[in-house]
């Protein structure tokens, strides 16, 4: 029973100093869990891009009218 | 469109032609715009595309209308009021489909080389068209640009290329009365 005793306080001691560390911003294991700081970033005025004028959108559409065309014409010259 | 269709050799010939035509093309293209960036240049299309259409807004009369490039596309207009002219603007996507029916429904013929020229050059007129009135109305402003972007041009374009489809019978016909 004291064996699970003293484990259990072992592992609390454990949390309590890497959380203790970690406010400090201590490089414990790295630091894995701890929020690290942002660079600041100099914030630049750039604006967005101009639109686009696409064409390409109805490619598909234009290849099966294609496709539906060519085989009107094929229907047209059996029926003759 | 049934199984059956395929089962006519005329039309299944004309499907084969008329893919094969449009991969064939597309891997040219594709094959071209990979050289070109790895130039880290602009195509050459895009790049004629977007001169074009600057000398068109300028000419309808776009004050300070300013012209550069870079290697994803060009931009065009005003100073905040630009439209941007990348690679899926330049309409050649549009032209390979035209000209792969074509080649598709005609095979490979002296007629349907011309008629594809004639089809790219048209095409690109309408397109050069499209991109200059553009500018001229994203400098004007107002909702007119949005409305004319998304419906009129690309409809008009896609009109244009399924009415030269449909007059290539015709255009056929004279070509062997001459012959």
């Amino acid at each position: 029973m004291s064996k699970y005793i003293l484990i259990a306080i072992l592992n609390f001691t454990t949390v309590c100093f890497v959380s203790a560390q970690q406010k400090k911003n201590d490089p414990v294991f790295d630091n894995w869990f701890a929020q690290q700081p942002q660079p600041i970033m100099p914030q630049t005025n750039t604006p967005p891009p101009p639109p686009g004028v696409p064409l390409d959108g109805g490619l598909i559409a234009l290849i099966a009218a294609g496709g539906a065309m060519g085989y009107k014409k094929y229907k047209d010259r059996n029926v003759e | 469109m049934s199984s059956a269709a395929f089962s006519d050799k005329g039309f299944r010939d004309f499907i084969i032609r008329f893919l094969s035509t449009l991969v064939v093309l597309t891997i040219i293209y594709e094959a071209y715009l990979w050289f070109t960036e790895q130039q880290r240049e602009l195509d050459w299309i895009t790049y004629k595309v977007s001169e074009l259409s600057h000398a068109l807004a300028t000419a309808l009369g776009v004050a300070n209308c300013e012209f550069s490039c870079f290697m994803d596309g060009c931009r065009i207009g005003v100073e905040g009021k630009m439209i941007n002219v990348l690679e899926g603007c330049n309409g050649l996507m549009l032209a390979l489909v035209y000209a792969s029916y074509i080649v598709g429904s005609g095979g490979y013929k002296w007629s349907s080389l011309v008629q594809v020229i004639v089809g790219i050059i048209v095409v690109q007129f309408f397109n050069v068209l499209r991109i200059g009135i553009l500018v001229v109305l994203r400098d004007i402003g107002g909702d007119a640009y949005f409305f004319f972007i998304k419906y009129v041009f690309n409809v008009l374009i896609y009109i244009s290329i399924l009415f030269l489809w449909i007059l290539k019978p015709y255009v056929d016909r004279a070509f062997e009365k001459e012959v």
